[in-house]
């Protein structure tokens, strides 16, 4: 293959005959290469919540008293909530392979903020009082319930939360207490003042913190059951209960077997309940797709605009290649193997940027782009919650690859085209 | 009878089309013995250049035929005028047209490559041609470090590169001055006996030192003469 090698070579010297202009298409692709690479890890982050998703409603049935959205400090009080006997008989449903009761109370603080306690057991899913049929939150720090803490006075806390107590990440200490108003017993709506840890109530000790994946999640805060229970004086009610179902295909089968025994009960499954976010997730998906897709094109007329003005200025030159014996595909692989170089500089350039500012500018690019098309709660701390990794995967240097190869590609085409009706004598008349 | 390095019968060239289309080139029989060497003379406009690129694969003609090196150009496809130029013909220009950013040996081992020599091979032969046009110490040099005269030294050494059998020149000296362009005429019709060399030139000192000068006007032979003796042909 010496010709190519040889063609090869003259192409990456060709590059930098005008310097300037190579600079300047550098300059201009390798930001869209990093608003790619960007792109492709929030998106990866996305799909993954669609996946955890679509994989944790599929088999779960979410059941609640009639008319109600389960909290036990909403008006009827602990009435219109389940009585906690029932899950003897859910427990022995066919295919019903576990059952996790659930409480939730809504608590205002300062402002017009709302917060969510939730109790759970400790080794059931941390299930958000909002969209929880997702299912478990991710603890960021500290450390999760035991079966010793049922009954303790401790509490896992949202990120969001924490901030508004004034703890952090960074600040945080495993154990640090939190006051918190005694609402029910104290008769009146509790209030708890933001950046203050000390208004009355219990004290609990926050043994974690935990990222949702959105703000509203975030703001939300989870006590073992029998604790939540003790303080809400919740005992014999319950929420939400949650059931796992063996197989996706039973789950009708088990809806009718609990719509028969517990008729005042509503029920909630994936259909009913997962289908609003899998479709804004969706949406966020495609939003992802024709990015990449204008990416590759804005990239590509980058390339290609650089290589309509090298054919022109080098037409003679073209000629005289094949006045002294070049094919057309020899002069094909000349300029393919220029606009490749030129997109492949342009990709490196994008991932250099992506590998030492993604992480900074990452969630910036993430409001920017599917933040827009957001509901206000998740548009701030989506990303954050979401954990993304904006480490430069083989993953992402394969897709790197591939769209330099479809710029390269498309960049070459004006130049192609010519080459290909490129008449040795007009060319050398030019 | 010496063998013939072209033959062309009936030839006609035009250009444009409509009321704009004009015939540059009319040539009723022509032919030209192997290791010659041949100029066209004539001015401006005369038909020389369009002459040149016909028989060296670069243009069609509008009609007739025409044979060179035994390749009968006429019925050539564009990927088979493609291998005659890269096998059979050699070019030299008037502006030397070589790669700017190529070395001068890689601006001659390039034809070489084009035509499929293994790049050792192809740099042996450069390597051998730049020591005969006396470039030797200049191998590494791109053009733009290279004299006018020099330049057309390597682009000589590009055209022989192939070992062709027909070595085409237009207005070789056209950009070089006198005394550069009395070595590259030195050069170029020492190649005689070799290659088959065409120039098409208004040099008088290269009308002089060829076998035959062949000259045109308005696209038609208007007198074939060989230097010092007396017209072979009448102008068709």
């Amino acid at each position: 293959m010496p010709i190519q090698r040889f063609l090869f070579r003259y192409a990456w010297r060709n590059l930098w005959r005008v310097p300037g202009r190579t600079l300047l298409v550098l300059a201009l692709t390798g930001p869209v290469f990093l608003s790619l690479l960007l792109m492709l890890a929030n998106s990866d982050a996305l799909e993954g919540q669609i996946d955890r998703l679509e994989s944790e409603t599929a088999t779960l049935i979410q059941l609640r008293g009639r008319s109600t959205f389960g909290h036990i400090n909403q008006a009827g009080g602990l009435n219109k909530l389940m009585p906690a006997s029932i899950e003897s008989a859910l427990v022995r449903l066919p295919h019903v392979i576990r059952v996790e009761p659930y409480l939730v109370a809504i608590e205002p603080i300062a402002g017009y903020y709302m917060t969510l306690h939730i109790g759970v057991r400790p080794g059931d899913a941390q299930r958000l009082a909002t969209h929880g049929e997702v299912g478990g939150v991710d603890l960021v720090a500290g450390r999760n319930f035991t079966s010793a803490d049922d009954g303790d006075d401790v509490a896992l806390l949202g990120l969001d939360y924490a901030r508004k107590m004034g703890i952090t990440l960074d600040n945080f200490r495993p154990g640090e207490s939190m006051f918190i108003k005694d609402v029910l017993r104290d008769g009146e709506p509790g209030v708890i003042k933001v950046g203050t840890r000390s208004i009355g109530g219990r004290p609990f000790r926050i043994v974690g913190l935990f990222s949702s994946g959105y703000s509203f999640g975030d703001n939300q805060m989870f006590l073992p059951y029998r604790t939540f229970q003790r303080h809400y004086g919740a005992e014999g009610r319950v929420s939400k209960f949650f059931l796992r179902v063996d197989k996706a295909v039973n789950v009708d089968t088990v809806t009718a077997a609990i719509r028969n025994q517990f008729p005042e009960l509503d029920i909630i499954t994936r259909a009913d309940g997962a289908r609003f976010i899998s479709s804004a997730l969706g949406t966020m998906r495609r939003i992802g797709r024709i990015w990449l897709g204008a990416t590759v094109l804005l990239a590509g007329a980058m390339v290609l605009f650089a290589m309509l003005l090298a054919a022109d200025e080098r037409i003679r030159e073209l000629g005289t290649l094949k006045a002294v014996g070049a094919s057309t595909p020899n002069l094909a692989i000349l300029l393919i193997s220029e606009s490749m170089l030129l997109a492949g500089l342009g990709a490196t350039l994008g991932g250099t940027l992506y590998a030492f500012f993604g992480e900074i500018i990452g969630r910036s690019f993430f409001k920017a782009t599917f933040g827009v098309y957001l509901p206000g709660q998740y548009g701030d701390s989506l990303l954050d919650n979401m954990l993304v990794s904006y480490s430069l995967s083989p993953g992402l240097v394969i897709v790197l690859v591939i769209a330099t190869t479809l710029v390269g590609g498309l960049g070459s085409l004006y130049a192609l085209y010519k080459v290909h009706r490129l008449s040795p004598v007009e060319a050398l008349r030019s | 009878m010496s063998q013939s390095i072209f033959e062309m019968r009936a030839v006609i060239k035009r250009y444009g089309v409509g009321v704009t289309r004009i015939e540059a080139l009319h040539i009723v029989e022509l032919d030209a013995a192997a290791g010659g060497v041949m100029v066209l003379a004539g001015p401006s406009g005369s038909g020389k250049s369009t002459l040149l690129h016909l028989i060296g694969g670069m243009d069609r003609a509008n009609s007739g035929e025409l044979y060179v090196a035994g390749n009968s150009l006429h019925s050539l496809s564009t990927a088979e005028l493609t291998v005659f130029r890269r096998h059979k013909v050699g070019f030299v220009f008037q502006a030397f047209n070589l790669m700017p950013n190529l070395t001068a040996l890689e601006n001659v081992m390039l034809a070489a490559e084009f035509a499929g020599l293994s790049s050792k091979e192809a740099k042996h032969r450069a390597s051998a041609l730049l020591e005969r046009v006396g470039l030797t110490k200049r191998a590494d040099h791109r053009p733009g470090q290279l004299s006018g005269g020099e330049q057309q030294r390597v682009a000589i050494a590009r055209a022989l590169v192939n070992r062709p059998a027909l070595v085409i020149a237009d207005e070789p000296t056209g950009n070089l001055d006198s005394k550069t362009g009395a070595a590259i005429i030195e050069l170029l019709t020492s190649l005689k006996g070799e290659q088959s060399v065409i120039i098409a030139s208004h040099d008088e000192r290269i009308a002089a030192a060829a076998d035959r000068v062949i000259h045109l006007a308005d696209g038609r032979i208007e007198r074939d003469e060989v230097p010092g003796g007396a017209p072979q042909k009448a102008s068709v």
